[in-house]
């Protein structure tokens, strides 16, 4: 589930609060007890350290550190030839739906530029598809990004971003990649 | 304790709903649908709602034994 929309489009993250702009890393996390941390009781949503092995995490965090501003959990589809996004969402201390705060921006439209990237590096041209949170969270991708609503039968909110999309996200944000697994 | 109640929260609530609704752990079955043949149907026909596109089509691009039901 897509559990936010895109509010900036910022090659880093911006500091609400300083205006300062942040450099970023890409880590893929996989670790079962360290991704437990993570969960409903924290913010989380749900428990991060339950999805099933098929499915990879990856997290956004400030450049050298450990400091995780948003996940994303994605998984291949070779019958859809797009990677499907299982869950995303921002860190608390962003989530200012839920809690009235935002530290960073930039969160949201990060996660969906790795996703569209890994979907590249699957061979799937950038193609992209999930479920968003509701139908606002569906209509603010359709008319911001592209996003074509997908019929009900796999989901109510399904929605898909082709690769020709998605290409702008993954030029204008910029972050890295790095090689470390925890 | 009586007469506590959560606050409401939308966002929250559509995420326990979703929670409670799909099969978010696992094990993953993938979605079997052929998306890009779906949309290729689409661009030609030039579909905009997918509620227009009769049952019958959508089911050819399901995939798997989920296509056989």
């Amino acid at each position: 589930m897509i559990a936010f929309t895109i509010d900036e489009i910022t090659p880093c993250l911006k500091n609400t609060e300083t205006g300062e702009l942040v450099q970023t890393e890409v880590v893929e996390l996989k670790r079962k007890s360290f991704l437990s941390r993570f969960n409903s009781r924290n913010g989380w949503y749900i428990n991060w350290g339950k999805f099933a092995s098929n499915i990879r995490i990856f997290a956004l965090v400030l450049e050298g550190t450990m400091d995780i501003q948003g996940m994303i959990a994605v998984s291949p589809n070779s019958d859809a030839k797009a990677l499907h996004i299982d869950w995303a969402c921002t860190a608390p201390q962003n989530n200012k739906w839920q809690y009235g705060v935002q530290k960073y921006s930039g969160v949201g439209g990060h996660l969906i530029a790795v996703a569209s990237e890994l979907s590249v590096m699957y061979g799937y041209e950038g193609y992209v598809f999930g479920e968003a949170m509701d139908e606002a969270v569906l209509k603010h991708y359709m008319e911001h990004f592209g996003a074509e609503r997908l019929p009900a039968v796999l989901h109510p909110y399904a929605m898909v971003i082709r690769g020709e999309k998605t290409k702008k996200l993954r030029e204008v944000y910029d972050y890295v990649w790095t090689d470390e697994t925890i | 304790m009586f007469g506590q109640t959560k606050p409401y929260n939308p966002h929250q609530e559509a995420v326990e709903k979703f929670v409670q609704e799909n099969n978010v752990y696992g094990p993953k079955e993938p979605i079997r649908f052929n998306l890009r043949a779906y949309l290729q149907y689409v661009d030609e026909h030039h579909i905009t709602n997918p509620d227009d596109i009769p049952e019958e089509i959508i089911a050819q691009f399901r995939t798997g034994e989920e296509k056989l039901a």
